[in-house]
């Protein structure tokens, strides 16, 4: 086997025998203390074509030293050097090649990257709510090469939906979102399978299901999203599912959700309890009062970059093997001055879902 | 007040009582909260407002079954206008009907940072009004262009000289399986109207270098974005602040793969913001110890990665900071944003600190 520099990776050589290995794809540097030049010549030296013995002549280094050995399997281990020789075989390479390279940043063998990326690709993921940031996140993980989903929404395209909504033209104003978001996935990658369940989310809706799912991402916001997603909170404890809160929005402020895998995180019991207690402190006796006719306004690129974070962590999630970010905490994006701040939660051993008693 | 005018609670403001005693209104824009005492017949004059009645309606809907006097009503309408809860509706629109359905939520959004529906109503029109040029129409510039042509941008000029190819279906949010092969500019054009059957584009197949005359495409664009990444961003960054400054026309740079995989891109106001130049000193500065020696694969481009979602993020950024720079919602001159790196690993947002260069070959020393 011939060895490879990523193409992604930088090599500086940043003097006092440091050298950098820069991954560009997730800007994450390792620094090796070398003795002399010789490593950064063998790794310099590692374009795919030259063969193991063809690159120990080049740089004068034995080859078939244990130090040698130790050397190759370390740059592995740490994706310096390509672990993609799985992965070019198959079919869907040339097609997904930018999001297999990406998550090779993650890949610590050949066979790791390749079970990454069969872990994507056979997932079947649940999206509920096909408004906003649901569009953007469906189209987001079919262009991630997820090929199997269940999409729940009742809902019609209207003509007010197209100026945020993903997907829709004025051609769909009438139609079933489901129904038009399927076709529309389906010009872009004919393999997606796609179960349409056109109803809008109650608190029985998720028993229904009986495929084998990997990811829940809640984006219904009817009744209102801290109801829904206490409904999915309580099918994914039960089931085990890994889910994430989708999100929302009040005004400038972007609430980017969390990410929940069932019983080694917050689950949404937990992050519930601890927004009480903060509510319970201003505590005094409020009741709301409705006010008629309101609207909420809202804007659409302030929903796809929610649906950007739900893509990022959901690709996490569904590798098995990088561990997501979003979990026990979430985050404000404020579109005023663009900034994301996280509020952290802790998983409470005295939850009624997930604690100690349980 | 006046009793011909309709009248509003604001859309952005929640309303509680509080222990019967009190009414509380919580600016969810703002974050404060301002408290008032109260009776009943305040209580359920709240209640009534429904922005659809005009003052006078209301008021002799509301006297069959409570008691209250035409000046104490008007008394409590003023303090409420005053008190920025309630605004006046408009009654002429300076939008389409068409429009302003379509756009609703938006202008309703725009109206929250503006203050008034008129207002709004303008931002929106001025969205409408503008053109939009795009230099280099992949992954992340046309994912701006379908999010600009969705908030109603009506007119592109759209350049590439590319056509699709089959990889780019999984990090394009707008090409199809069957657009493998066909012109760029073409398939964003035919998507955008498939949004909009009222955008207009105009295309151009240039490749964009120092020598492509730019005269076109810059005479027909109040705005452009460069997203153009061969032969690498900072370059045609360059060319595109060189064009754009000293004709005063704003820019966003934005895009462009290897280690700028969901960078945030920057806004570029001519003599007010740092310019592509100004940048490229800062990088050039900042990395004059950094030296990534040559790499050893030949054919390195078709090996880089990169997710959809993180070219999504890029150019959810950008439309952000452009509609609030066109509609006016933020004064950008003065809370412009500087790039910054969203970080895939650990979902941080890291802001870089470029300053504009006194001595920039193309905006230093002169002023707006």
């Amino acid at each position: 086997m011939n060895y490879k520099l990523r193409s992604s990776v930088s090599v500086v050589d940043l003097g006092n025998n440091v050298l950098e290995l820069f991954k560009t794809n997730t800007r994450k540097a390792i620094h090796l203390r070398t003795q002399d030049q010789t490593i950064e010549r063998l790794i310099l030296n590692m374009d795919g074509q030259t063969t193991i013995e063809e690159l120990g002549e080049r740089v004068g280094v034995d080859v078939t030293t244990k130090e040698f050995a130790n050397l190759i399997s370390y740059l592995k281990s740490k994706a310096i050097i390509a672990n993609d020789n799985l992965v070019v075989k198959r079919s869907d390479y040339a097609k997904y090649r930018r999001v297999i390279h990406f998550i090779e940043d993650y890949s610590s063998s050949d066979e790791s990257l390749l079970e990454m990326w069969e872990n994507i690709r056979n997932a079947t993921v649940v999206i509920i709510g096909l408004g906003a940031v649901g569009t953007w996140t469906a189209v987001n993980m079919v262009r991630s090469g997820v090929k199997n989903f269940i999409f729940i929404d009742n809902d019609i395209v209207d003509i007010t939906n197209l100026h945020r909504q993903f997907g829709y033209t004025e051609h769909d104003i009438g139609k079933k979102k489901t129904s038009v978001l399927a076709t529309r996935l389906k010009q872009i990658e004919p393999q997606v399978k796609i179960k349409e369940i056109n109803a809008f989310l109650d608190d029985t809706t998720l028993d229904s299901l009986d495929e084998k799912v990997d990811l829940i991402i809640n984006c219904a916001d009817k009744p209102t999203v801290d109801q829904t997603s206490e409904w999915v909170g309580r099918y994914c404890m039960k089931t085990r599912i890994p889910h994430i809160v989708g999100g929302g929005y009040n005004l400038h402020i972007s609430l980017v959700g969390q990410t929940i895998i069932p019983y080694e995180t917050a689950c949404y019991n937990c992050f519930d309890m601890q927004l009480k207690e903060i509510n319970d402190i201003e505590g005094t006796n409020l009741k709301r009062l409705n006010t008629k006719n309101r609207k909420i306004g809202s804007f659409g690129p302030m929903c796809s970059i929610v649906a950007s974070f739900i893509g990022m962590e959901a690709i996490k999630v569904l590798s098995k093997h990088i561990t997501p970010d979003n979990i026990n905490r979430r985050g404000n994006f404020d579109i005023y001055d663009m900034s994301l701040e996280y509020k952290q939660f802790e998983k409470k051993i005295d939850c009624s879902w997930c604690g100690e008693s349980i | 007040m006046l009793w011909n005018k309709i009248y509003k609670i604001k859309d952005s403001v929640d309303v509680y009582l509080v222990d019967d005693e009190f009414i509380l209104f919580y600016f969810m824009n703002t974050r404060t909260r301002k408290r008032f005492r109260i009776n009943e017949n305040v209580i359920n004059l709240i209640e009534e407002i429904d922005g659809k009645r005009t003052a006078e309606e209301l008021y002799k809907d509301f006297i069959i079954k409570n008691d209250i006097s035409k000046y104490e009503f008007s008394l409590f309408i003023d303090k409420m206008i005053e008190a920025n809860v309630l605004i006046e509706r408009l009654d002429k629109h300076v939008l389409s009907n068409n429009d302003i359905n379509r756009y609703d939520r938006q202008i309703n959004y725009f109206s929250e940072f503006l203050g008034s529906e008129l207002e709004a109503e303008k931002a929106q029109l001025k969205l409408k009004e503008s053109s939009i040029g795009i230099i280099g129409c992949g992954a992340v510039g046309g994912d701006i262009a379908i999010q600009l042509a969705m908030a109603g941008v009506e007119s592109f000029v759209l350049m590439d000289y590319d056509t699709v190819e089959e990889s780019d279906c999984t990090r394009h949010m707008y090409y199809d399986r069957s657009d493998i092969g066909r012109k760029k500019v073409e398939v964003l054009s035919d998507k955008l109207k498939a949004i909009n059957s009222q955008i207009k584009t105009y295309i151009s197949y240039s490749v964009f270098t120092p020598d492509t005359n730019m005269d076109t495409f810059l005479e027909k664009s109040t705005f452009v974005v460069c997203t153009a990444d061969e032969p690498y961003l900072g370059y045609t960054a360059n060319l595109t602040s060189q064009l754009c400054v000293p004709r005063m026309i704003s820019h966003y740079i934005a895009g462009g793969f290897d280690a700028h995989l969901a960078s945030t891109g920057e806004l570029v106001i001519p003599y007010v913001t740092p310019c592509a130049a100004c940048y490229a000193t800062y990088f050039e500065h900042k990395l004059k110890d950094w030296k990534p020696k040559k790499h050893p694969v030949v054919k390195r481009a078709t090996e880089f990665g990169g997710l959809s979602s993180m070219s999504l993020f890029s150019a959810s950024f950008a439309c952000i900071e452009i509609v609030k720079y066109i509609c006016g919602l933020v004064d950008m001159k003065e809370n412009y944003k500087k790039r910054a790196e969203f970080l895939f690993d650990g979902m941080e947002l890291v802001y870089l600190e470029p300053e504009r260069n006194p001595n920039c070959s193309v905006c230093g020393g002169k002023k707006a």
